[in-house]
């Protein structure tokens, strides 16, 4: 508290930022969000650091290695695992971001709240726009680069959440602010949220890949409680380049190729977590998934820097 | 700054702006208001509203069903099925649970078969309204053309202004209203006027002498009905203001677990969303308000009437609820994990008659032909 005091003298902006954040808590009901909102604030009110913006580029691969533009278009096509695919959706929720120093120690991006993508520590990547073979359930905006603020200096790689916090990961009674309310990612019948959405057809064969925690419940012994998920299924990406990593040149890839290798798309199906498939399976194990706990091993899984 | 913020704060949550007039509960004596979640409180407006949304078959994707579809107000708001079908547009598919009758739903601490994250009205609509990542789609609703088809009805526009204040169409008629309203009048779907209730209230020859012979059943030692289907409502798992939620899934040993273990995952029970094993073949207990109205039983519909009964409601009550008594009078079936309450129990032809007879004293015709819950387009949607 006295930390507060300190830096409330410092500007009225950030007394009101704090007045309006403990505003919030005070009406709030999960306690564990207030927990975290108060922690971002102070983050931001942390003196001595020189925080400078930082964009950063997500972009997405298929097998052609020999493009450096992203490979996902609703007008045209892409191949994995060798075949023709044409995608319909593809979102992804990243959250938690840090830059990762020479010495592997990080830092916190703190996300512009822009009132559309990002939110919290938590942003909404968005490929699809609505058109062509995306306007299914699709929206007019894309979201391909998260903005935000970071020390200024020299960086080797990134490291992210491939999901959302446990606090942000509830559908709320009322509709949360944007992006929350991005009904195409509610998985609602388990309270929670898609984490990752990738819909495309092979020909007639059509995958869904949708990935966020399963085994969640709110029954505990005879009452009822918060809700928490046995299997998170909430991604840890790390991925470094010992030459270095600079935002504003480099991009972040998603690596569908990585991700699909021993996947037949002719096939199709549903690839969730529920009742994974093994050829699911497979895929989930690309993404660094342990099928089985739902856990994630630190790591690229499926993403680089080009 | 530290002392100023506590007031502050104290002043800006205990304000309450409630738009339109509050819901006055219609409650006999010993039955506790409903627990209404703090972000929408009850209004008269907002049930009125809920009940026109419930019954509008616009709120489906391709304007074919509403929630009236499933929840038909003559079955105490069941529908007959073993299990219903979504939006023909959609799947196709049969849905894989029973769907249940929402007399006195504004009790229960969580809501549907078996999901343990549901835990109300606002937050489980999204499943039936919008969920279609799996093969079961309901109504099937995508993008904002339902919300468009709102806003262009004037009538609608009225009704949003009056529960949630005027504004533009686009800002007032907008997807959380909607949930909100619907449910509104779901927790105004109250039944407390059965013979029972009556019996209850003191009024004499309310019920049979039959019918009171087997509520001593009911609550006996001997066939230990109450033990899970307890209480005002019927079903141990409620919740309201005067005490805690209470939550209990139980395996009722309906079939084996070499039967659930060939199943698909959403029709395990509990299990589907825990993955334990304990937790296979394990669904709440619904309540048995107006239970003789509300056949099919259990969660998949798979107790009912011979054929030869269908038409004639009485007689398939009558039957179907014998099976069920059969049912638990054998200790459910060989190889199941069942409850402990489930042991099996003797009975004898008067007395399972007699038991029937008070289950059938549950059921509430004021409810299921009070106006104020009927189809208020009277069938011209």
């Amino acid at each position: 508290m006295i930390h507060y005091v300190l830096n409330l003298k410092k500007g009225f902006s950030l007394a009101t930022m704090v007045f309006v954040a403990l505003s919030f808590a005070a009406c709030k009901k999960n306690e564990s969000d207030d927990v975290g909102l108060l922690a971002a604030v102070a983050a931001l009110a942390t003196p001595g650091s020189t925080r400078a913006p930082v964009n950063i580029t997500f972009q997405v691969a298929d097998d052609n290695t020999t493009t450096s533009a992203d490979a996902f278009s609703c007008a045209g096509t892409m191949t994995l695992a060798t075949r023709t695919i044409t995608p319909k959706d593809l979102r992804f929720w990243i959250s938690e971001i840090k830059l990762v120093k020479a010495d592997l120690t990080t830092v916190n991006v703190t996300l512009d709240q822009d009132g559309i993508w990002q939110y919290r520590d938590a942003a909404l990547l968005d490929w699809e726009d609505g058109t062509g073979s995306c306007n299914a359930s699709g929206t007019t905006g894309t979201h391909r680069v998260v903005s935000g603020k970071a020390p200024a200096g020299k960086y080797i790689g990134i490291q992210f959440t491939l999901g959302l916090p446990q606090s942000l990961n509830a559908l709320e009674s009322a509709t949360s602010p944007a992006p929350m309310n991005t009904s195409a990612m509610y998985w609602s019948w388990t309270g929670g949220y898609k984490f990752t959405k990738f819909e495309f057809l092979d020909g007639a064969a059509g995958t869904s890949l949708h990935i966020g925690s399963t085994g969640c419940t709110a029954y505990a012994a005879g009452s009822v409680s918060p809700v928490t998920c046995a299997k998170p299924f909430r991604g840890q990406i790390r991925v470094t380049d010992p030459a270095g990593f600079d935002p504003a040149t480099q991009r972040v890839v998603l690596n569908l190729s990585t991700v699909f290798a021993g996947f037949d798309t002719s096939l199709g199906g549903m690839c969730m977590p529920g009742d994974a498939s093994a050829a699911c399976q497979t895929v989930l194990g690309n993404l660094g998934y342990n099928f089985t706990y739902g856990t994630s091993g630190q790591g690229a899984n499926g993403f680089e820097i080009r | 700054m530290i002392t100023i913020l506590p007031l502050l704060l104290t002043v800006s949550c205990s304000k309450k702006n409630i738009i339109g007039t509050e819901f006055r509960w219609d409650l006999p004596d010993g039955i506790p208001a409903p627990y209404v979640p703090e972000e929408n409180p009850m209004t008269v407006e907002k049930v009125a509203l809920g009940r026109r949304l419930f019954y509008d078959k616009r709120l489906s994707q391709d304007q074919t069903m509403s929630c009236a579809s499933c929840h038909v107000q003559k079955f105490a708001f069941s529908d007959r099925k073993k299990t219903p079908r979504g939006i023909p547009s959609g799947t196709g598919d049969l849905h894989p649970r029973n769907a249940q009758h929402l007399s006195n739903a504004a009790y229960y601490s969580m809501l549907t078969w078996a999901n343990p994250v549901l835990s109300n009205f606002e937050v489980q609509m999204r499943v039936p309204l919008f969920f279609t990542a799996n093969a079961i789609r309901e109504l099937g609703l995508e993008g904002d053309d339902y919300l468009r088809r709102l806003r262009n009805d004037k009538t609608y526009l009225e009704m949003f202004a009056a529960a949630f204040g005027a504004g533009k169409p686009e800002t007032i008629i907008n997807e959380a209203n909607m949930r909100f309203a619907i449910a509104s009048f779901e927790r105004s779907l109250l039944s407390f006027n059965s013979p029972y209730d009556r019996h209850r209230r003191g009024e004499k020859n309310a019920m049979s002498e039959s019918a009171l012979r087997g509520m001593e059943l009911f609550n006996g030692d001997q066939a230990k009905c109450s033990r899970c289907h307890s209480g005002f409502n019927f079903t141990e798992s409620v919740v309201h203001y005067e005490g805690k939620a209470v939550l209990f899934y139980r395996n009722n040993g309906l079939y084996s677990g070499a039967y659930y273990a060939s199943k698909n995952g959403n029709e395990r029970g509990l299990f589907e969303f825990t993955q334990k094993p304990e937790d296979v073949g394990r669904f709440r207990v619904p309540s048995l308000r107006n239970v003789a109205l509300t056949f099919p039983y259990m969660h998949d519909g798979s107790i009912s009437c011979s054929p030869n009964h269908s038409n004639d409601d009485d007689a398939c009550a009558t039957e179907a609820l014998g099976k069920v008594i059969d049912h638990y009078r054998k200790g459910g079936a060989a190889g199941s994990e069942k409850d402990e309450n489930i042991t099996g129990f003797e009975l004898t032809e008067q007395e399972k008659n007699d038991l029937i007879e008070f289950l059938k004293s549950l059921t509430d015709r004021e409810f299921i032909t009070n106006p104020s819950f009927s189809d208020p387009f009277g069938g011209e949607i």
